[in-house]
């Protein structure tokens, strides 16, 4: 299997590049396309007829509601289209949990991508898209088909029309291959060896001190983040590459004060999408009801993030909790906390400081408790780390330094630098440019791709999100 | 009703919503410009209108609007 982290991958991704950029313009979406089914056909060639099954669904459904000329009509088409796109989802996630069943590769992402076409269209017929090559590229597009991000369709489109009447950028190669280059460092480098660490205290909770658990707790939200957030960078980069540049996943997650802005800020093209195709519609319904609609809302929305991952009891018990906090959140800045913003009265910088770190330690906490149900494969393993955790249940003596040589000081560094990275990378890209003169840009890849070559660990490979 | 008068009434509206007394709105006004306007103040926003204006929108009525000044046209073309 040709995957986003071995060197043969992006061999073929460098060929790929040279041809797009040499064939005549008005080939390149066909082009495209043919690269995107060869990639999906290599990992799962069962599951290819799927996805070409859903994507014709959604374009005549688009076309069907662009002809269609009463109200209704249109509706009905929309709802039948959401239908059956939502039906393939839901079929295989409850197969997967219930029966065992393989999920196919991006079903979750494409059939989100053409729920929003079809929606799109829905609302305004102008966005209909009557190119069936253009078309088809957009769900089934490589780069996002295995952890997304989840796109637009407009902004594809428009770039894949533009791509078709311009020449190679070589700003754009330079940019994705930075993104890669170092989203497979922060992958495999920095999430890998998380994920190493965490797997042995996973192993025997019970047999590690509650100091030793709770690091690792923190662990799971670093480690998700390195690998997604990672995973999310390479994404980019190829498709950069290829001349699309897709929506962000993060912004900076760990700079959050509060757990509605850090909502905002992790897995965005997910949370955005909820928001629109979702939350507004919902809330606009609900309007009558006032706050219990809102709250109602929440819940709804929150439980659709936690079982999207998976019909299972932990990632509903994930959706339960956030929709909790959330709502608590919303209640106290609503009722509780003095105005913010540019009303809030000026405060001491110190104050503010403060208050500043308290909240991002306090919503990394309320995350990295989520985390525990997200991450733990049975309800019973979480169950036993929060009553660990709780002191309900003994601790043990082990410590996390005891699990190799080392190893306290890797998972250190490690969750370091994950936090460091999720708060926005401060001093990097300030770094890279005040070094510049001395070390060109290429040298700067250069070394990254040394480190990656030198201390990638023989285990390192697959990402978490990639079974959703 | 004219555009002026929508205006008005809207301004006071939205200092309502949003919690300031200062606040002063302008065509190319957008979620961005104002403090707190998110999608949980945004459907507070579009009930305040509704009832303000004794009028009713719809999901695609809301999904269009990009700006306040388009707020202001699907206001004036619901009053008829």
């Amino acid at each position: 299997m040709l995957s986003f982290t071995s060197p043969l991958f992006f061999l073929a991704l460098a060929l790929a590049a040279v041809g797009l950029y040499t064939i005549p313009g008005r080939w390149r979406a066909a082009y495209g396309l043919l690269l995107s089914y060869g990639f999906y056909a290599m990992v799962s060639l069962k599951f290819l007829g799927l996805m070409v099954a859903a994507s014709l669904l959604a374009y005549a459904i688009g076309l069907g509601i662009a002809r269609a000329s009463d109200e209704r009509a249109k509706l009905r088409l929309m709802l039948l289209g959401i239908g059956g796109l939502l039906a393939g989802i839901v079929a295989f996630k409850a197969g997967g949990a219930w029966h065992g069943w393989l999920l196919p590769l991006g079903l979750s992402y494409y059939s989100f991508k053409l729920m929003s076409y079809v929606i799109e269209v829905y609302w305004d017929e102008d966005s209909v898209e009557r190119d069936l090559t253009l078309f088809l590229g957009y769900p089934a597009f490589f780069p996002q088909i295995i952890s997304g991000p989840i796109q637009r369709s407009a902004p594809y489109f428009a770039q894949m029309r533009a791509l078709a009447g311009r020449r190679l950028d070589e700003a754009q190669i330079e940019q994705g291959f930075g993104l890669i280059v170092t989203g497979l460092m922060l992958k495999l480098l920095i999430g890998d060896r998380l994920f190493t660490l965490i797997a042995a205290v996973d192993a025997a909770p019970g047999s590690f001190t509650r100091a030793g658990l709770l690091a690792t707790v923190a662990g799971y939200t670093l480690q998700l983040y390195a690998d997604f957030a990672g995973y999310t960078r390479i994404a980019l980069g190829i498709g950069k590459m290829l001349g699309i540049d897709g929506p962000p996943n993060f912004n900076a997650p760990f700079l959050a004060t509060n757990i509605q802005e850090m909502w905002r800020r992790w897995h965005m093209s997910l949370t955005t999408w909820l928001t629109d195709y979702l939350f507004i519609p919902l809330t606009m319904t609900l309007r009558g009801f006032g706050l219990a609609g809102l709250l109602l809302c929440i819940l709804i929305n929150m439980v659709l993030i936690g079982v999207w991952h998976g019909f299972t009891l932990n990632y509903l018990i994930f959706g339960v909790m956030h929709a909790v906090y959330f709502s608590l959140t919303l209640l106290w800045f609503r009722y509780v906390a003095p105005p913010r913003g540019r009303k809030a009265p000026p405060e001491p910088r110190l104050q503010r400081l403060a208050k500043t770190g308290l909240g991002m330690l306090l919503t990394f906490a309320l995350m990295s408790s989520t985390q525990i149900f997200f991450h733990s494969g049975t309800f019973a393993q979480a169950w036993g780390i929060v009553r660990q955790i709780l002191g309900v249940l003994p601790s043990g003596t082990r410590a996390i330094g005891e699990i190799a040589p080392g190893a306290s000081a890797t998972f250190a560094a490690c969750a370091l630098i994950a936090a460091w990275a999720g708060c926005g990378a401060p001093g990097a890209s300030g770094l890279s440019a005040r070094i510049a003169p001395l070390v060109p840009r290429w040298l700067q890849y250069g070394i990254g791709l040394f480190l990656l070559a030198i201390l990638t660990p023989d285990s390192a490979g697959s990402f978490v999100y990639g079974q959703f | 009703m004219t555009a002026d008068a929508i205006r008005q009434q809207l301004t006071e509206i939205f200092r309502e919503v949003f919690d300031d007394p200062a606040l002063d709105i302008s065509d190319a006004m957008t979620a961005q410009d104002v403090d707190g306007w998110d999608s949980l103040s945004h459907i507070n926003m579009i009930l305040g209108v509704e009832q303000g204006f004794g009028i009713k929108f719809s999901i695609k009525d809301v999904r269009a609007m990009h700006n306040v000044g388009d707020l202001i046209e699907a206001i004036a073309k619901k009053r008829g």
